[in-house]
């Protein structure tokens, strides 16, 4: 067989186009024709560089501005936002739930922070009004309020979920 | 959420992790091809955003029996074309006027390897650097290529023999 004819069944096996008989050929050809055996290796190597190229990206924020584009960033901001906000409410009631400090601890804090102790008092407040309005038979505050607030917790951040995946929805 | 399926009907949906899965999965893929035929960041950065805004645009027209990939490149394809022709560069000649290579490809030229083949890149007209990149990065067959590119395969095929030749030939030059 012709060099060219050679070439032309080299291309047909990178291509992944050859069957048996003619890759047969090929190789017997390349194994006694060392012009063609050069020019087959350097096509192979060619190939093995082409695979190896290395991937660009484009700047951090990309992700961010494709989706702000499409009307998807304001939504995603305030599902962000109400998460970080439930977690941090959860995180506070588990906090005081299982808090390992003393009481007598948050008493000498709130004595020696007068503005804060104001604020607790004026929430404490609230807090029993709206549960003596709410649940008639709370008299005083005890540990079924932060079970409460646990409860609110979860179903607070099931809704937020729901509602901003909603806005997605429309959005897109 | 892993699998393309999963993100395309997640981002059908309105799921916003399923755009960043899908980002994820494509944006350095579809960044690298654009950016190899316009061989300018921030020009490439462009039609690259260009490309995902209008894929997932028109994200509900997507056949889910084919290939998403096949897809998504052709809008790629199709937004560089038109930014060449905006910018009266040649699409199936080579532009010799270009100046050869940027930062980013002369950062990857202190390794040897490397900047080898992405020099040799350069010296091929767009449309064949397409067709290489197509064939040898993203794996796709012929038909998909011709597909992407809307031209018949025994085009594809014979232009794609020549440029393997001549890279082989500007590899060894360089040798
Ligand atoms: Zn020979």
């Amino acid at each position: 067989m012709r060099h060219k004819e050679i070439e032309i069944l080299i291309q047909k096996s990178l291509d992944h186009e050859t069957n048996g008989e003619e890759e047969r050929t090929l190789q017997l050809h390349l194994s006694r024709c060392p012009t063609c055996r050069q020019f087959y290796r350097e096509l192979m190597q060619t190939e093995q560089a082409l695979t190896g190229l290395i991937e660009f990206y484009p700047r951090q924020d990309f992700d961010d501005r494709v989706l702000r584009k499409l009307g998807l960033a304001r939504s995603l901001v305030w599902a962000k936002a109400a998460t970080v906000l439930a977690g941090a409410w959860l995180g506070s009631v588990l906090f005081l739930l299982f808090s390992p400090l003393t009481e007598e601890f948050f008493g000498r804090v709130l004595t020696s922070v007068p503005a804060l102790a104001r604020s607790i008092g004026k929430i404490q407040f609230a807090i029993s009004t709206f549960s003596h309005v709410l649940i008639p038979f709370a008299k005083n505050f005890n540990y079924a309020f932060p079970i409460i607030a646990l409860v609110f917790t979860v179903l607070l951040l099931y809704f937020f979920s729901r509602t901003t995946k909603k806005e997605v929805i429309c959005r897109a | 959420m892993e699998n393309e399926a999963d993100l395309i009907s997640g981002a059908l949906a309105g799921e916003e992790e399923a755009y960043r899965g899908l980002l994820d999965l494509y944006k350095g893929r579809v960044f690298s091809f654009v950016y190899r035929i316009v061989r300018n960041y921030d020009d490439a950065e462009d039609i690259t955003f260009g490309t995902f805004v209008r894929c997932f645009k028109a994200l509900s027209s997507f056949d889910p029996t084919k290939s998403f990939s096949t897809w998504l490149f052709s809008i790629a394809h199709n937004l560089t074309v038109d930014f060449l022709r905006k910018k009266k560069q040649e699409y199936e000649l080579l532009d010799e006027r270009l100046p050869g290579g940027d930062d980013l490809v002369q950062e990857y030229e202190k390794n040897e390897q490397l900047g080898r083949i992405e020099g040799a890149l350069l010296k091929l007209a767009p449309i064949d650097r397409e067709i290489v990149i197509f064939f040898y990065r993203e794996e796709k067959s012929y038909k998909e290529i011709g597909e992407i590119l809307n031209i018949p395969v025994t085009t594809i095929k014979t232009r794609l023999h020549r440029a393997r030749k001549k890279l082989r030939d500007l590899v060894r030059e360089k040798e």
